[in-house]
Formats: C-alpha cells, structure tokens, sequence
C-alpha cells in the first residue's frame, strides 16, 4: 500500500474514510505482535496519547473537513478509538492472567493408572480357529448381516411354515428382511458365485431372539465352514473336524459325533467332547449337566436340495458343512461360567487373555 | 419328548443296562437330555427333531431302539366291546375342504362310566407332565403319547344332529375353547362343526360345548389327519400349541387315524364302553407311499467307506421300510408313511450311516487343496489401535 498515513493535507470524505480504515488495519498488525506490559503500553501510547497519539492527529484534521462532513468524521474516529479500547483492555486482561506455578502440583497424591487395553478374547479365539483352518487351506469370505428369507433359510432348505424354523428364533426386520440367525447364508452367497472346489470358512456376528443367560446371547459369533469337491465323504468331515477340535484344544480330547437334524444337512452329526471340567465323572457337573459330554459342532454333508438350489450338481459334487458357536467354545476351552462376561467389557477380565 | 421306560417296554423287550440304552439313544440321533427316577419308573427326556415327529411317542422311540438292538417290535392287540350298530348308523362324517384334511375316523363309544382313571392310567399320563383329567381324556392322551397319533373325544350328545362337518370357519363364528379362552375364528382355519356350530378348532384345541364331562355316557372319537401348514397358521394365529397340534404341524401319519380309534375305543371298554362296528373312515383321496431309489454305492460315496449290502438291507427294514432288490447294487425302498422326513436317496444313507453307527466312520483328511478365493474384506480385519487393543465391534 503506498499511500501515505500521516499525510496532513486531506479535504474530502473519501479519502479520511480511507485513512480510518488504514489505521484501523495497522493497529490489527500490530496488537497481534503485543507479547508484555511493555509493548501494550507503547501501543497505546502510539494511538491514544493526548499530546501526539495517532487519534488526536485525525481530531485535528477534522478542521480540514466540509462543515457537513465534519459530524459523520467524528463519528468514524470515535468508533476507531472505542475498539482499539476494547482490545487493549482484554489483552491487558490476558497479560494480567497469573501463570500456574509448580507450587500448586500435589506431589502427594497417588500417581494415575493408565490402563492399556488388550485383545478381546473372542477376537482372540477366532483368530486361533481361523489360523487351524488356514493352514489347512481354507479361505475366510464374508457376508451380511442383514439377510433375506430366502439366503436365510429358503435357500437352505427349510420348508416355508415349517416348525423346524422354531429352533433359530429369529428377529426379523420386515417381512423378508431379518438379522441372520447363522453364518450359513454365506454358503449360499459363496457357491452361488463360486463353482467347486470350495474350501471356505466364514466367521461373523449372528442373531437370535433371546433373552441374555448363561448360554444364551441376543448376539454372538459363529464360524461355519464348507467344502465341496468331487468325492467328499462323510470321513472326510470326520477327519476334518477331528484335527480342528484336537489342535484347538490342545490335549487329548474324546470326541464323538452323533445323528442329529438341520435342514440343510443330510446325513447331519452334532458333535460332542467330552466334558472338559469333569470328564464325565460327575453327576452334577455344572457346565456338562452330569451327562459328560458337550456339544460344540453342528456339521452334515450339504443336502443335496442345497446344492441344486444354487446350481450344483450333486451327482458330481458332494461336500460338507459345520458350524460352531465362537463364544461357546471359547467357554470351554478358557473354562468360563457365564457367556455375558464376554460382553460386559470388564477391563479386569478382558485383559487376562492376551497373556495366554 | 418325555420317554418312560416301563411304556417302552410295552413294546419291547428291554434287556441291558440303562447306561447302555442310554448311549445307543444318544447315538443314534435321540440325545437323551435328562433322566429322573419316579415311582419305579425312569422318565427319559429325549431332544426330538423338528422332521422326526414319528419320534414324539413311545411306539417311535421304540421302533428305533428295535432296529438299533435287533429285537422284534410287540404286537399290540386291542379287543373291542362293540354293539350291533354301525358307526355310520349313529354318526356322519363328511369333509367339506379336504386339501385340509384329507382324511377322518370316528367311532363311537356307549355306556361309558366317566370318573377319574385308574391308577396305572393316571401315573402314565402324570409322567409326561400332564395333568389327569378324567378316563376318557387320559385314554386320548395315552394314544397321543403312545402312538404320537393325536386324537379327540367329543360327547356325542352335545354333537347337533350326530353330525360330524370339516371345513373352513364362516365369517364371524366363533368358538369358546376346553380352556375358556374365545377364539374367533377366520376363514382360513380348518373347525369340526356339527350341524349348527363349530365345535373344535381341529388339531389344536377342543371346544368346551362338546367337552366330555362326568354326566357324559356316548362318545365320538375323532381320529383324522390334518395338513400340517393349516395347523401350524392356525396354532400362531391364535397363539396356542397343545400335544396334538404340535405333533400335526410336523405331520402325522396319514395311514394311523382307524388304528388309533380303535385302540381308544378298546381302552374305553375297560370303563363300560361300547363301540360301534366298525371305524367310519372317510378318506376321498387315498395316497399313496412314496418309492426311492436307494443306490448301494451311493452310501459308500457319501460316506466314505463299503457298507455291507445286507446291513443296508436289515436296517431299512426293521425301521419299517419296504426293500425290493431291484438289481445288483439297487433297491426300491417303499417309504412308510409316519417317516415324513424320508423323501430322498440321502435320507435314506443318513438312516443306515445312524444305526451303522456314526462313530464306526472312519475319520480322513480331505485330499490337499488350497482354496485361494476369497480375501476377507478389509472391515473385519483387527486392526490394533493407540492403546493396544483390539476392537471387538468390528
């Protein structure tokens, strides 16, 4: 900007308008630079003395104003003066502000735990699952969690009104629309798109309408597994699962699968091992029920009605499927009373497992 | 399912331990959930299946155990107390919408003394968790849980015209149920009525109106198969489920309702009662068993290993299947129709991998392969934050 501030020899409006503004622009620049009680002070000297401030210099140009003009020129310095007042009050106000001082620090007082965070344990053991089944050459796919009907249970094979419904109590969201009850829709999606060999596992959150126990959650995780190839057989199931159980736990567990029904198996097997906290020695055994053995796997060979919905020929292919609660089992290998712990995010709990 | 152990005897010979009995349940498909001593008897609680509700009555549970153990399945017989006159010369049936019930029995018993029941009566019925009613009501109950066939006793004084209608309710009928409850029914639901009014609604709930009661001495057994879908709409639509409509929704056995009437009827003559000639069956169109297929290497493909083709053969058999050797290696196995869950080549490997025992498969590891697919998607991966932990809401 080139023109001049203290030019002396103004005589229209325009101009002095001008003039007030530049200052106005100046004093911003410099208020920002304001660090002590010394720099205030010259400020407001440069602008507000009496004797040769900047504002008493523009009053006495006023003379050389228009009479008419002259009103409305007062009122610009005074508007100029009220703010450069206003912001060197509240400055003066911060400078006057005491800093805290170490004198005010309790170095009595107990020093703040800060807690660091760890795995949860289920995200834990599904990476556990998930790593025995990789090695085995499994993939992992997903799906979603909002599933229709028909992926979640026309496809697979439950008859429309059918009681066996009943057994996967189900919260839908509209007429077609529902939470997933089981991770099995996901075999539908995969082998819709996937011709064979198919070798998948899917872990994921799943739904059901329950009250909160024990053993029971609204929401859990499930893992389900599928394979379908040319001559997959029933051993190849038993096989399968049996090396899962045995490295996941670890130990020598007894293991038995027995008949059991899902619509989307056939022939379909439970899976049981035996009681892991009484081995079946106790009658009133609290986690096994005194019967000595617990169900862990729900597993069969695809049904062939399965197979043809999505265009397999069953002929040709065969293949199995299983599927466990991720929860559940994390129950009886950590030996855990009550599923809810899982899910009450206690920090004392959750951070036990990481150290495992 | 409750299984009482002195019933399954009824129908055969029990001869081990209860340890053993147990097990051989447990593997071949019928878990036994809990067990628990009561009047010297032992009270089995059986997870059943949602497709097997041949399973949820004694005479069931017995065939399986019978096929698993090799024994022979009694022989019931059931002696008649009957009169001159015909059924139909006191009663008449007719099936107005039969795609709901294809097929109704009745038969009708006289003189019956109603009072409580007597002891060995009484205890069966408790045993299952029900409640003693009366004799005619405990003699319908003990065939439900004898046979899993669900039947229904009405006094035949109370039937408008001795007139036995099945059809779809009218607009604005209504029907107070054996429990008090007001049910208004809706064109959809299948009702039994009598010649004015509907006196059940069928296969779920009797009517109060028709009820048997202490001053009732003639009674019209009502034996019949009903659709399962219809029962089941009904059951949800008026939020009630009873022994009987929970055994019709999975399906009953079509070719049962004469046998069941005229097991009730010769229970009722230790009460007094006497049945009429014979069993009034209508049944317009008789259906017919269903056939398949069952091919001797399929098992071995399925299942991973030879199967002895006259294991195959016994199996079937004793669970009341039909086998004809067609040719080498291929048989056409006639299902019997209280199997509803039998209706294709696999469902019949699943019945002989079961009783040839699951645990006598040998166990394999699948040929190695490596499925390269799928790549989970990003979301799902663990991502480790600041703190060090690991989100669980992924």
């Amino acid at each position: 900007m080139a023109r001049k501030i203290k030019g002396r020899t103004l005589s229209n409006m325009k101009d002095f308008k001008l003039k007030i503004e530049d200052y106005k622009g100046a004093f911003r620049k410099s208020v920002a630079q304001v660090k002590d009680k010394k720099s205030l002070h010259e400020l407001r000297n440069l602008y507000l003395s009496r004797k040769r401030g900047h504002l008493r210099l523009l009053f006495d140009e006023l003379k050389t104003l228009k009479p008419d003009e002259k009103p409305k020129a007062g009122q610009l310095i005074n508007g100029l003066k009220s703010y450069i007042q206003k912001r060197l009050q509240s400055i003066e106000k911060k400078l006057q502000t005491p800093k805290k001082t170490l004198k005010e620090i309790d170095l009595t007082l107990p020093g703040r735990e800060r807690y660091w965070g760890a795995p949860h344990p289920v995200v834990l053991f599904q990476e556990e699952i998930e790593k025995i089944f990789l090695t085995m050459g499994f993939s992992i796919a997903d799906g979603p969690e909002i599933e229709t009907d028909y992926y979640n249970f026309g496809a697979l094979n439950f008859p429309p009104h059918h009681p066996a419904r009943d057994d996967w109590d189900t919260l839908y969201i509209s007429d077609d629309l529902l939470l997933r009850t089981h991770t099995s829709p996901v075999q539908i999606r995969v082998m819709e798109k996937q011709k064979p060999p198919i070798r998948i596992i899917n872990p994921g959150k799943v739904f059901r309408k329950e009250a909160p126990d024990p053993t029971h959650l609204p929401m859990f995780f499930q893992l389900e597994g599928l394979v379908v190839d040319r001559d997959i057989t029933f051993a190849h199931l038993k096989g399968t699962l049996e090396y899962f159980l045995k490295t996941l736990f670890q130990e020598k567990i007894n293991i038995r699968f027995r008949p059991a029904f899902f619509p989307f198996t056939e022939p379909s097997a439970e899976v049981d091992i035996e009681c892991t906290v009484c081995k079946g020695k106790n009658k009133n055994c609290r986690v096994c029920g005194g019967e000595g053995w617990m169900e862990i796997l729900g597993s069969g060979m695809v049904d062939p009605q399965v197979l043809k919905n999505v265009n397999i020929d069953p002929e040709q292919y065969s293949g199995f499927a299983f599927g466990l609660g991720i929860d559940r089992t994390a129950m009886f290998a950590y030996e855990i009373q009550d599923m809810r712990y899982f899910y009450e995010n206690d920090l004392r709990f959750i951070r036990q497992f990481a150290l495992k | 399912m409750k299984v009482s152990l002195n019933w399954i005897k009824d129908y055969i010979k029990i001869s081990f331990s209860l340890p053993r009995l147990i097990d051989k349940l447990d593997m071949i498909g019928l878990l036994v959930e809990s067990r628990e001593e009561r009047e010297g008897d032992i009270i089995l609680d059986i997870e059943t299946h949602a497709n097997r509700p041949d399973t949820l009555g004694h005479l069931g549970i017995a065939r399986e155990l019978a096929a698993a153990f090799g024994l022979p399945l009694k022989e019931q017989k059931w002696p008649l107390a009957e009169i001159e006159q015909k059924t139909s010369d006191i009663a008449d049936i007719q099936i107005w919408d039969d795609d709901l019930c294809p097929r109704y029995c009745g038969i009708v018993v006289r003189d019956i003394q109603v009072g409580p029941s007597p002891d060995w009566l009484r205890k069966k019925i408790e045993a299952m968790g029900s409640k003693s009613v009366n004799n005619v009501v405990d003699v319908t109950n003990y065939v439900l849980f004898s046979t899993a066939h669900p039947i229904h006793a009405f006094d035949l004084d109370k039937l408008a015209g001795g007139k036995i209608i099945v059809r779809r309710a009218k607009k604005g009928e209504s029907l107070k149920s054996l429990d008090g409850e007001d049910i208004r029914l809706t064109s959809e639901m299948l009702v039994i009525a009598d010649k004015v009014k509907p006196v059940a609604l069928a296969g779920v709930i009797g009517g109060e109106g028709s009820a048997v009661g202490e001053e009732t001495h003639d009674v019209f057994i009502e034996s019949a198969y009903f659709d399962p879908v219809s029962i089941r709409k009904t059951g949800k639509k008026v939020s009630i489920q009873t022994d009987a409509s929970y055994r019709f929704e999975r399906g009953a056995d079509i070719s049962f309702p004469p046998h069941a009437a005229l097991m009730a009827a010769s229970l009722l003559s230790q009460f007094g009662g006497k049945s009429t000639k014979e069993v009034l069956d209508v049944y317009p169109k008789p259906r017919k068993n269903k056939t398949i297929v069952l091919r001797h290497n399929r098992i071995s493909k399925l299942l991973g290993l030879e199967i002895d083709e006259d294991f195959t053969f016994r199996t079937l058999s004793s669970l009341g299947f039909q086998v004809e050797n067609q040719q080498q290696g291929v048989w056409q196995v006639k299902i019997p129709f209280f199997r509803v869950d039998i209706e294709r080549e696999a469902d019949l490997v699943e019945e002989v991998a079961r009783f040839y025992g699951y645990e006598k498969i040998p166990a394999e590891i699948p040929p190695p392969g490596r499925d390269r697919t799928h790549k989970r998607s990003e979301k799902s991966e663990n991502k480790q934050d600041a703190t060090g932990s690991l989100p669980l809401w992924i």
